[in-house]
């Protein structure tokens, strides 16, 4: 019975195992690939089933009518994706301290009212917020630009982040701020002397979330850019819409989903730590 | 002592509002609006667009396409999460290795994989009808056929999102108690019964919280459609919010697409609430 | 010399109400009560930590009731051992030295030397969880 059990469980792990990296390997084969590799029907290994080329990745970083550029949409995405990151954490650290710590109060709202407020904004789909966010960027002139995408990213980024700190700072003794207090900080002072350097975990995690959701985001892209400014996301999809040869795409999108397959490591590493179990003892 | 809780909660709160608040308190004014190509400005033409969401029969199917296809696909990446995550949570040889591999997918961007998807299931050139060959099944149609579309949106959203499962659900297993296994391995419960006595119980918290997550992400679901089939073959694999895109952005009735989009907004909120209490009663309800 | 008058919190637990007492300079006072009479509520009171409804609180004569905690120099010791775990245990013990406005080296001068008098020298530089339950 157990034997059969850790059969059944090996098996379990290396198929999906397989389906999680099959996709990676059809594009990192056929980004090698050329006209004729692609038409005679699906082939896997290089040099026994096709001659591989390396045409794919070289019309990346060519300009001009026979490439395509990745260079410039993969320095936008990074531009966006972290200024949107690096606002929302610091913006959304500071109110789910403030959230964790202070009573607030506006008639009958109080504070698990307004953290709701802020992680219910999870709910909205985007689709609803699309047309006006239109609009309001055409009234600012931002349209097109990196600086309305990041206002856009930090509405959608802002609520990952005051949740997961939330969650974080509810882990903190309260004992904490308070000795720093009577050691001869102000309530602002104990935040940044002694409860920041204590958050590099959570600011990791949350971090991290933020990252993923903005570089990954598409729509929002999609219907607020045009030509000036142009993310991954959305110039792979006017690729697969034109007729793009698939070793490009194959490549383009390769490089895409890099730096955040990396990421999945230090994940990996934040994910079962333990981290406050030297506050008290 | 004012002054400084205020410090940490005010620019947070203020820049959320000014940014959702307005354009939702904008899309509610213009959802009373007969705004379209033709005319586009804030007149006032009363509920007439509601009345027309609610006779539209392509957006209540297409709403109803959407939850057969969130229920399907998040009960498949809790389950196959669960299993993931049990699989490893005990030493496995490569353990770490393996939990690295199966985070990734959550890590990349739907629409990019969605571009390789499409190429995967391409019904002559890709590798997936390709491979069924081997096994000596005849070609499927896969982007073609009504089912066969649903079914490869289902397939890539559970590539895509059972690690965000897999996450969650182990980073729950790791931090169980240990004195309940005690107990079971003293009333000498097998493995079987193990699960359902101690662990299942103990992770309704997570599990409930994962479902409920997903469940919102899943229900906004448009990229990958947008991508793999367009909504296509014909209205086969439309989701709400694609459907309300086609209205909004492509047809240019923003009128119209501002009040299916708050229809559709107030179910969502209404369901996933229905759906969080269920859980609560049934899981916990359990436990307690 | 601690003086309070008619102090009264409004603490959602445990709330005081009326409490007035006066504590001379230079004696040690010793407060009993059951759990949950208020003992530790009373101490937060004083340091600043609660919120006053009512009453007042003065330390050598002057109100200290509406002062921010750091400004009230007074120091509560807690019942669980607490330490700020990003610090070694000699930043540890300089850090309300630094509040207080001594420089980096003097500070730490002096935390060196109090940490070696209760025989803790050899662990300067270890952080808190490094040492074992019996040492801090």
């Amino acid at each position: 019975m157990n034997k059969f059990y850790h059969i059944l469980k090996t098996l379990f792990l290396f198929g999906w195992s397989l389906f999680v990296v099959f996709p990676f390997l059809w594009a990192l084969t056929t980004s090698f690939k050329d006209a004729n590799a692609i038409t005679s029907g699906a082939t896997y290994i290089p040099w026994v089933d096709y001659e591989p080329s390396t045409q794919g990745w070289t019309s990346l970083f060519t300009t001009g009518s026979q490439g395509i550029n990745i260079v410039g949409p993969f320095i936008d995405s990074a531009a966006v994706t972290l200024i949107a990151s690096l606002v929302s954490l610091a913006l959304g650290t500071l109110a789910a301290y403030g959230l964790s710590r202070f009573e607030y109060r506006l008639g009958f709202v109080k504070n698990a009212d307004i953290t709701f407020f802020f992680i219910s904004q999870r709910i909205m789909p985007p689709i609803v917020l699309a047309i006006p966010f239109f609009l309001m960027l055409k009234e600012l002139g931002a349209l097109d630009t990196i600086f309305g995408l990041v206002l856009v990213y930090v509405a959608l980024l802002l609520p990952i982040a005051v949740w997961v700190m939330t969650d974080f700072f509810a882990g903190i003794p309260k004992e904490l701020d308070e000795m720093a207090m009577t050691d001869g900080c102000s309530p602002i002072g104990a935040f940044f002397r002694v409860i920041l350097p204590n958050s590099v975990p959570g600011l990791v995690v949350a971090g991290m979330f933020c990252l993923i959701f903005g570089w990954n985001d598409f729509f929002f892209a999609f219907t607020l850019t045009f030509t000036e400014t142009q993310l991954l996301p959305v110039s792979i999809v006017s690729l697969n819409s034109s007729v793009t040869p698939w070793w490009s795409l194959s490549a383009f999108a390769l490089i895409s989903v890099a730096p955040l397959a990396c990421v999945a490591v230090i994940v990996e590493r934040y994910m079962s730590r333990g981290t406050m179990s030297g506050a008290i003892r | 002592m004012l002054s400084s809780k205020h410090f940490f909660l005010l620019p947070a709160l203020l820049t959320l509002v000014a940014i959702i608040l307005f354009p939702l308190l904008f899309t509610i004014r213009v959802s009373f609006s007969s705004w379209d190509v033709f005319q586009s400005g804030l007149d006032y033409i009363g509920g007439k667009n509601y009345g027309r969401v609610f006779a539209d029969e392509r957006f209540w199917q297409s709403l109803g396409r959407l939850s057969l296809l969130s229920l399907i696909s998040v009960s498949l990446q809790y389950t196959l999460g669960f299993a993931l995550a049990l699989a490893v949570w005990k030493q496995v040889r490569g353990g770490r290795f393996l939990r690295v591999l199966f985070l990734i997918p959550m890590m990349t961007t739907p629409v990019v994989m969605s571009v390789i998807w499409r190429t995967v299931f391409h019904e002559s050139l890709g590798p997936a009808n390709d491979i069924l060959g081997m096994f000596g099944i005849g070609a499927v149609p896969w982007l073609s056929s009504a089912t066969g579309a649903f079914i490869s949106v289902l397939i890539v959203e559970v590539w895509q999102w059972t690690p965000f499962m897999f996450l969650l659900l182990l980073a729950g297993l790791v931090s169980l108690p240990r004195e309940p296994y005690l107990a079971a391995a003293i009333d000498g419960a097998g493995a079987w019964r193990t699960f359902w006595q101690v662990t299942f119980p103990l992770m309704a918290p997570i599990t409930i919280g994962a479902l409920i997550i997903r469940l919102i992400e899943a229900s906004k679901i448009m990229d990958t459609v947008y991508v793999l089939t367009s909504g296509g073959p014909g209205t086969a694999t439309e989701t709400s919010s694609y459907y309300i895109y086609i209205r909004g952005l492509r047809d240019f009735q923003i009128g119209y697409s501002a009040a299916l989009s708050l229809v559709y907004l107030v179910i969502m909120i209404v369901s996933l609430t229905v759906i969080a209490k269920l859980l609560l009663r049934l899981l916990v309800g359990k436990v307690g | 010399m601690l003086q309070v008058d008619q102090l009264t919190t409004a603490d959602p637990k445990v709330s005081l109400q009326d409490i007035s007492f006066q504590f001379d300079a230079g004696n040690i006072y010793t407060i009993l009560g059951r759990t949950g009479a208020g003992k530790t509520e009373l101490l937060r009171a004083l340091m600043g930590l609660n919120q006053l409804v009512e009453g007042d609180i003065q330390l050598d004569g002057q109100s200290i009731a509406k002062r921010p905690v750091k400004d009230r120099s007074m120091s509560l010791v807690y019942q669980q051992f607490i330490n700020y775990p990003h610090l070694s245990v000699l930043d540890n013990v300089a850090f309300p030295l630094r509040r207080q406005g001594k420089r980096k080296a003097e500070a730490q001068l002096l935390a060196a030397k109090m940490l070696m008098t209760v025989g803790l020298g050899d662990f300067l530089q270890r952080r808190p969880a490094q040492l074992s339950g019996g040492q801090p």
